[in-house]
């Protein structure tokens, strides 16, 4: 059977477009970019960690347009991503110099700098609030103001350069600093991803992973499927941190601005044989770090981080190719949705195949 | 104060200023415009704890923009869609490089923003410290 080129459809196409369009707004009533990042701000964050693009109207904005589909707005700012110069690299981020709004850590109740709650739905009950259903700009402005008449503590947290619950680790002896690498990281927006992948192209992956692929492997690591099956979380921040870059080659870095991230250091308990080769417990680290306030994602992360270092192919989740080349939305959904397309040319050559073995038979 | 420490205060506290900084510079010295406002990318380099290597976290949207007053180059970047500002950043830098007399008196101000800024941040740390958590030891 040859080849026969086809076409059509073109006019079927742009009324579906149209219908899009005519849908997203059919009720009469739209969001605005305002309203989405006000109000929205757990997926704007989530678009812009999946889509490895900080901009917070940029993601409002694909979150409309995409009508607040995380997949497809995530593709819209990769794409829109892939058509900006990057100009600069900024200086090195040490997250020491975070400017922190939340900090807890679940292995030591007595830590230097305390544990900080700040924003958590964790402590909320999970029951509808009906209220919601009517709210004005009244009730808005009672909650603010309930806020804000509230005293606030005479001393201010010292938000900056708290000390990390690894420094703690240290300091008993049970964990030992590695020594500072200073290679050229490499990029994966630059080079694709290939295997064995080296410390930078798996945390950049995992950073800019589909949150809800990211969390199911961390997940699945716990289940059994993987090697850690219960770390703790040493350290969870969330905070700004400030952005410099080398402008002008001066030798005084510009500031350009701050963004929010989420940070996690897991510890996971690991036997390591003593210089005499006794077998003996010691901690490794697995860590996490994403845009915005994804807390759950950047746990898995951590988790996953720790896992493929060990690089262990018995278990999946230590399995870099097939962690790595599943967790991309825009290339799952992509694959996926590319099903969608036009099969028609290999879907007739499989019925040929199936009808020919069939008549065979007879 | 450096550079760092100027552009952090203009950014996060004194975009008005800057815009009327700038205004003083165009209207009293030789401005080039090298390239007008425009967006680009910065990708953050990170070093991560566990390891202490170095990764690339994601890309930042800014504004960029490039002047020469009398003669130095000045460079502007803001996070964000920020084209005026941007602007005003060159032109300020700039000025600050060309070591105009105009810049000692703006010292001041950004003194006294830089203040506001620290204010604000420790009122802030202070709604915080309410979510500090105080452990209370169950002692028979």
């Amino acid at each position: 059977m040859g080849y026969v080129a086809i076409k059509g459809g073109q006019a079927a196409i742009e009324e579906a477009n149209r219908l899009v369009d005519y849908h997203r707004v059919k009720s009469g009533r739209y969001l605005d970019v305002e309203t989405i990042k006000a109000g929205l701000k757990p997926l704007v964050d989530q678009v812009m960690s999946e889509s490895s693009l900080y901009d917070e109207d940029l993601a409002a904005l694909a979150i409309k347009q995409a009508e607040g589909s995380p997949e497809e707005a995530v593709f819209l700012l990769r794409a829109h991503r892939s058509t900006l110069p990057r100009m600069y690299y900024s200086e090195t981020v040490d997250t020491r110099n975070m400017r922190v709004m939340r900090r807890i850590s679940a292995s030591f109740k007595d830590i230097l700098g305390g544990q900080i709650l700040g924003k958590s739905q964790d402590f909320r009950h999970r029951f509808l609030d009906f209220d919601l259903v009517n709210e004005t700009d009244a009730t808005v402005a009672k909650t603010i103001a309930s806020f804000l008449d509230l005293a606030p503590e005479p001393e201010p947290l010292a938000l900056t350069a708290i000390p990390k619950v690894i420094d703690y680790l240290a300091q008993q002896g049970l964990y030992h600093y590695p020594p500072l690498d200073d290679a050229t990281p490499d990029d994966i927006t630059k080079k694709s991803l290939s295997f064995p992948s080296s410390r930078s192209q798996r945390l950049q992956s995992l950073t800019r992973g589909q949150s809800g692929a990211v969390i199911s492997l961390g997940y699945a690591e716990l289940r059994g499927f993987g090697i850690s099956n219960h770390p703790n979380i040493g350290e969870l921040r969330v905070g700004m941190i400030p952005l410099e870059v080398q402008g002008l080659g001066r030798e005084e870095p510009y500031y350009f601005g701050e963004i929010e991230v989420t940070e996690v250091e897991c510890f996971v308990a690991k036997e390591v044989k003593d210089e005499q080769q006794q077998v003996t417990k010691t901690f490794d680290i697995g860590y996490g770090i994403t845009f915005g306030h994804n807390e759950t994602k950047t746990i898995a992360m951590s988790i996953l981080d720790y896992s493929l270092e060990q690089n262990d192919k018995a278990h999946p989740t230590s399995n870099p190719e097939f962690v790595l080349l599943s967790i991309d939305s825009v290339e799952s959904t992509g694959f996926i949705s590319h099903l969608k397309l036009p099969h028609y040319v290999t879907f007739q050559s499989l019925l040929d195949g199936i009808r020919s073995i069939k008549e065979k038979k007879v | 104060m450096n550079r760092t420490e100027r552009t952090r205060i203009l950014i996060e506290n004194g975009q008005h200023e800057a815009l009327e900084f700038a205004s003083q510079v165009i209207n009293s010295h030789e401005v080039e415009i090298i390239f007008e406002p425009k967006e680009v990318l910065v990708m953050v380099k990170l070093r991560e704890s566990a390891r202490n290597s170095l990764c690339y976290l994601g890309e930042v949207l800014a504004s960029e923009a490039m002047v020469r007053v009398e003669g130095k180059a000045g460079l502007g970047l803001v996070k964000g869609h920020h084209f005026e500002l941007a602007l005003a950043l060159a032109l300020i830098d700039g000025a600050y490089e060309a070591k105009l007399a105009l810049s000692d008196d703006w010292d001041k101000v950004l003194v006294g923003l830089g203040q506001q800024l620290r204010d604000r941040q420790t009122l802030a740390a202070c709604h915080l410290a309410r979510s500090a958590v105080n452990f209370e030891m169950m002692v028979d």
